[in-house]
């Protein structure tokens, strides 16, 4: 049996337009064209994330996501909230390696510099490679040296110098309160930032209205990153040696929009492409050790913290929130820093696990809480973790006013609540909920308990015994029984489903089958459902039944006691496609060594063919992937691909694709090819059996397609009925001749 | 089964030794009111699922027998048949009655044939039907 050949390739000039286009991304990525682009591009990149934090003097935190590829190019995402939750939320994105999807967004007009902006249709993460970063990933400890380059930047049309060089050097030296001695205490002399230099002023080539206006429209200036660190790494590279540095501070002298910022950049510089950490000064920045000291923060990785409520700097027990009240200003550096909480210390791995309490369960023990600002020498404990849901736990800190802590609220026992995938993960627990995380409220003190489900959990800070300062009793009690979620499928299609948190994960095809898991009581379950694409055959999900109900293939609800929950799914009669899916691609060239590189395979046709997929690509070379993802193909060696549509949900009728192949490397990159579904209605059980007993026949390429689905053995048969039967689900109709009888009548 | 009147008035008229029988065959609607040929399919040995068959002759009706799903196509003096067992089920060794029937008062049932064409296994294989063999029964026989 042959397809009928039905590939298109575009015409030559539309090939040339995609080059263009392609063309027209990457030099917007690189920042210095002054034209304005218009060509929206398709782009699959693959690259490390880095998250830039905003502090304003007044007002809500800003962050962005940035994309850094292998060649230090750079794009500013744009993630859904959904992609965002999917990868960990964003506190955890700094660093990770993943593979996006999407399309360029158009420059706004009189918008020069910045890096491209990508609307995001997928991501997904990526294994890391060999690390050849300065800046680690958000969950890789930070310890030992971490020299950071101050670097001092004039706008081209303003001439002011706040501080001389030596204000930086001071401010990054060992002598409480530089940031070195500040460093060192916070993180128990575990990190260092001797090897610090500082270097300037020097003169960017473009004045501050290049570099910082309002681009979008909204109101508020918008700060190109990415021409800053080119343009301030540039003119210092001569002085500088960059890979020497783990960190480094742009300081400019005029205000960068609303904030300071802090996180993480990639640069090429020095003939190596480093991720460094990051931040971006303003004068008020530089000009209070605390702000420095937090943006810093960011770049090590850290979120923020909050008190329980909408403000993120309301609390002062910690630099990476409201930095502490500033009760005594630095004569020379301004507010300086408090320490930060113990959640974050634990997760730079700070906090040695011996010094890290974490109850049995059914336990109720008395132990003995350092402050926080110092490793304690005795058998303290600096921190304790009470799980408590999920992933969520409390946790309990000792604090006093020693140190860099002197500026917190006071001496107390504080508390935590931890909810990874939350923009501000920890969050002080503030028993009097009166909107102020720094009153005693806040502050757990002799004989107070803190509570936790009828007692489950419970935290009472004790009397001093004399030999230890602070006493904590922690009950955690045999954590509440589980509860079982059933599951069960219905109906003769085929699907999945899962759950979140994780405990579901199941199909079904074509019968009812039932899986279960356990959850906590409290715990908000979200159900996905998902029908399943079987080869030519799908199904629909036609919605939840039971202790959750509705047609939405999303369906949250609470745990409280055993559920049970039924998920139906209907095959659908299958519709044909007519049309060849084998599309080739030229041979990319220019690959130099090595001479293997990973291409990018995507659909960047638009919506109708949005679930494109290639079930087994199969190239010259060898090999396989899927669409949307990389492989990896010679240089000199054509493209052949076998693609495997998803027409689920797609009518009968025409619907196009443009497959497009992307290498970072090649020449001859992007290359896209036209591919066309002609879609038919599979035929009824009565047109198949006609064509069967000798009545009309069907198209050719039908009859292979029902071939295939049955026995594929080359032609129709009583086989591949039976297999079209099972597979559809299809019902008798009423007796009579030429139709179908149904024993038992 | 389907009353019909008037085949049940011509017995009455023409065959009196006859009349009890049809009157109560009638009256209670549980006796054949029309001629009717049981389709028996005879298999060498269990494990097929789907059967194509010819029967050739004139019909009125064709119904399936229980446990089984029929595709039937008429023409030029003979029905085809796709014979399939339920999911779960295939044919038995041996005859089995797979579908009844009805032909036009008068007709000879002698005249009917039947045969296998093509046959198909529960795991939708083809297979060869020459094993296979069909013959038709007159109803209540």
């Amino acid at each position: 049996m042959i397809l009928r050949p039905a590939r298109f390739v575009l015409s030559r000039w539309l090939f040339a337009l995609a080059v263009l286009a392609g063309v027209a991304a990457l030099a917007g990525a690189g920042l210095t064209q002054s034209r304005t682009a218009v060509v929206v591009q398709q782009l699959a990149i693959t690259g490390s994330l880095h998250v830039v934090w905003g502090d304003p003097v007044e007002g809500p935190p800003r962050h962005r996501v940035f994309l850094a590829d292998d060649f230090a190019r750079t794009y500013e995402l744009r993630l859904s909230a959904a992609q965002v939750r999917d990868l960990g939320g964003i506190s955890r994105l700094s660093g990770r390696r993943v593979t996006v999807v999407g399309q360029t967004e158009p420059r706004a007009p009189g918008a020069t510099a910045g890096p491209q902006a990508v609307s995001v249709r997928s991501v997904r993460p990526e294994p890391e490679i060999a690390p050849r970063a300065a800046a680690a990933t958000a969950e890789a400890p930070v310890m030992g040296s971490q020299p950071w380059v101050n670097l001092l930047c004039r706008f081209s049309d303003i001439s002011t110098e706040p501080h001389p060089v030596g204000y930086f050097e001071a401010m990054f030296s060992g002598v409480k309160p530089g940031l070195d001695h500040y460093w060192r205490e916070v993180s128990y002399d575990q990190i260092n930032i001797v090897g610090s230099g500082a270097f300037g002023w020097y003169d960017l080539p473009q004045p501050r209205s290049y570099y910082i206006r309002d681009t979008d429209g909204d109101g508020e200036d918008d700060v190109a990153f990415g021409a800053l660190a080119e343009d301030c790494t540039g003119v210092a590279d001569a002085d500088v040696y960059f890979p020497d540095y783990a960190g480094i501070n742009l300081m400019f002298n005029e205000s960068l929009g609303c904030c300071a910022w802090g996180g993480g950049w990639t640069l090429d510089r020095d003939g190596q492409v480093i991720r460094y950490r990051m931040t971006w000064e303003p004068p008020w920045g530089y000009g209070n050790q605390a702000v420095l000291a937090h943006e810093m923060g960011h770049g090590f990785g850290l979120p923020h913290s909050s008190g329980p409520y909408e403000n993120t700097y309301a609390s002062d027990w910690d630099v990476m929130s409201g930095r502490g009240v500033c009760r005594i200003r630095d004569p020379e550096f301004g507010c300086v820093g408090v320490h930060t909480i113990s959640y974050h210390k634990d997760r730079l791995g700070w906090i040695p696990v011996d010094r890290i309490y974490v109850p049995a369960a059914g336990s109720s023990e008395t132990i003995a809480l350092a402050p926080l600002d110092a490793m304690p020498t005795g058998a303290e404990y600096l921190m304790v973790k009470l799980p408590f849901s999920g992933g969520s736990y409390y946790t309990v800190e000792a604090r006093r006013r020693v140190g860099y802590d002197w500026d917190i609220p006071g001496d107390a026992v504080v508390m935590h609540e931890v909810v990874e995938g939350r923009s501000r993960p920890a969050r002080v627990v503030d028993a009097d909920a009166n909107g102020d995380p720094n009153d005693y409220g806040a502050r757990w003190e002799t004989d107070e308990s803190f509570t936790y489900v009828d007692k489950e959990i419970a935290v009472t800070i004790e009397p001093s015994d004399g030999l230890y300062e602070t006493l904590v009793t922690v009950r955690y009690q045999t954590p509440i029984p589980d509860f079982s979620l059933a599951v069960t499928f219905a109906g003769n299609g085929a699907g999945s489903v899962t759950s979140a948190p994780a405990g579901i994960a199941c199909d079904a095809e074509h019968g009812p089958e039932v899986c279960s898991a356990d959850f906590q009581l409290g715990t908000l379950v979200t159900l996905e459902a998902e029908p399943v694409h079987e080869g030519p055959l799908t199904s629909r999900f036609d919605g939840w039944s039971g202790d959750c109900e509705g047609a939405q293939s999303s369906c949250a609800f609470w745990i409280n006691g055993e559920e049970s929950i039924t998920a139906a799914f209907t095959v659908l009669p299958p519709r044909i496609n007519l049309s060849s899916m084998v599309i080739e691609f030229d041979a990319m060239h220019g690959f130099g060594d090595p001479p293997q590189r990973d291409v990018f395979i995507s659909n960047t046709g638009g919506a109708t063919l949005a679930d494109l997929s290639l079930a087994g690509i199969e190239y010259s070379a060898g090999g396989s992937g899927w669409l949307d993802t990389s492989f990896t193909i010679e240089d000199g060696v054509p493209v052949g691909l076998a693609l495997s549509p998803k027409i689920a949900g797609l009518t009968a009728g025409t619907h196009s694709a443009i497959v497009q192949l992307t290498s970072q490397a090649a020449d001859n990159s992007p290359q896209a090819v036209e591919v066309t579904l002609n879609l038919v209605d599979s035929p009824s059980s009565e047109q198949f059996a006609a064509a069967l007993l000798g009545g009309p026949r069907l198209q050719r390429i039908v009859e292979r397609f029902l071939d295939d689905l049955g026995n594929g053995n080359g032609w129709l048969d009583p086989g591949d009925f039976l297999a079209w039967l099972d597979a559809t689900g299809a019902q008798a109709s009423p007796v009579s001749l030429d139709s179908l009888s149904r024993g038992g009548k | 089964m389907m009353r019909n009147d008037r085949l049940c008035f011509g017995l009455f008229r023409g065959l009196a030794i006859l009349a009890v029988t049809a009157f109560a065959g009638c009256g209670d609607s549980t006796g054949p009111a029309v001629p009717q040929l049981d389709l028996v399919l005879v298999a060498p040995a269990e494990g097929d699922r789907a059967a194509a068959v010819t029967v050739v002759g004139e019909f009125t009706a064709v119904h399936a027998a229980n446990g089984y799903r029929l595709f039937s196509r008429e023409g030029n003096g003979s029905l085809k048949l796709l014979v399939i067992a339920e999911a779960g089920a295939t044919f038995p060794s041996g005859a089995v009655v797979v579908a009844t029937l009805e032909i036009a008062e008068g007709d000879d049932s002698s005249d009917y044939r039947s045969y296998v064409t093509e046959v198909a296994s529960a795991d939708y294989e083809l297979k060869s039907a020459r094993t296979y063999s069909t013959r038709l029964e007159t109803r209540g026989r």
